[in-house]
């Protein structure tokens, strides 16, 4: 059982979805950093001063852990990126529903469909376990260029 | 867990050359945002407000009256947007007035500026005097580069409880 959650092949599965996603969502970003700049205000958590550098930080970050976790290029630490920004995107979306705002989550940039809500960070935590298990599991398996030593050890016990 | 913190620590590493990244990026390119966002919220929102105060305070904050909103309606001189949802829009809205929802603004950015010039005058309103995405959309609009923008604060709620001309599913 253990081995369905560890093993290389769930774990390829989920660094491509999860980099995939993470790319697509920032291209509109990167590309319309004012309308991103809009979403992060709308949050009303970062400081009205401080929402144009975060938004830029934030979807840059966003683009670089998506195609380095499509790629393989440092994995593991690509994973720890994507990790900390899905943290901070559930944290950010539980905020607005326990302060009874309804806004769309900004997640794709400019598409728009999605409004916070308990739903939306349910799925944020699912994002979350995966990126988990990329971070924790990945072994280099099918990865351009890991930048992490191979788990030779993990993959040869199964 | 010693690994689960270097790869975390990793990740920060990555996220701070990525920003550097962005920034140089956007300092290069066309169409970058400041670094620093000048200006302030608009706030008119009277969350218990007494009336008399309100009123006073709503002026100096560039907030429009029923009475005043109705004169310029009737002028047809500015232009009403609409923040709420596009359901709420559909089913009564002042009539002329463009639905621009404001948590959704980044979607509606290109008929916004089609549609609006800068230099018009433009007043906001939502649901009514406690909803406060009308002076969200002003203070957008404001980063924007929109010179003259105002909030119709009575909105929705005492437009259509006035008895005044609605657009949309509502029965008249």
């Amino acid at each position: 059982m253990r081995r369905i959650f560890t093993g290389r092949e769930l774990n390829l599965l989920l660094r491509l979805f999860i980099g995939g996603m993470l790319a697509y969502a920032a291209w509109d970003k990167v590309l319309h950093p004012q309308g991103f700049a809009i979403s992060v205000r709308a949050y009303k958590i970062i400081p009205f001063a401080m929402s144009n550098l975060f938004a830029l930080c934030l979807s840059w970050s966003e683009l670089f852990a998506g195609v380095m976790l499509l790629l393989g290029i440092m994995t593991r630490r690509a994973a720890g990126a994507a990790f900390i920004m899905f943290s901070m995107f559930t944290v950010a979306i539980a905020t607005t529903v326990i302060r009874g705002m309804v806004i769309d989550c900004g997640c794709f940039g400019s598409e728009g469909g999605s409004s916070t809500s308990w739903l939306l960070i349910a799925r944020n935590v699912g994002l979350l376990i995966g990126t988990f298990l990329v971070m924790r599991y990945n072994d280099g398996f099918l990865c351009l260029f890991p930048g992490n030593r191979r788990r030779t050890d993990d993959a040869e016990r199964f | 867990m010693k690994s689960f913190f270097s790869e975390i620590f990793g990740g920060v590493l990555i996220m701070i050359v990525a920003s550097l990244v962005g920034i140089t990026v956007n300092s290069v390119r066309t169409g970058g945002v400041p670094l620093i966002q000048k200006g302030a919220p608009v706030s008119t929102v009277q969350h218990g407000v007494e009336p008399d105060t309100a009123l006073t305070e709503s002026q100096t904050l560039g907030s429009v009256s029923l009475q005043e909103m109705k004169r310029l309606y009737d002028e047809g001189l500015v232009f009403i947007i609409d923040a709420r949802d596009p359901q709420e829009y559909e089913f009564g809205h002042i009539p002329g007035a463009i639905n621009v929802p404001y948590d959704r603004l980044p979607e509606y950015l290109d008929m916004l500026s089609a549609e609006v010039p800068m230099d018009q005058p433009v007043i906001i309103y939502c649901r009514g005097p406690e909803c406060d995405f009308s002076d969200q959309l002003a203070t957008e609009l404001k980063v924007l580069g929109y010179q003259n923008v105002r909030v119709f604060t009575g909105g929705w709620e005492q437009w259509s409880a006035a008895g005044y001309p609605v657009e949309g599913l509502v029965p008249k």
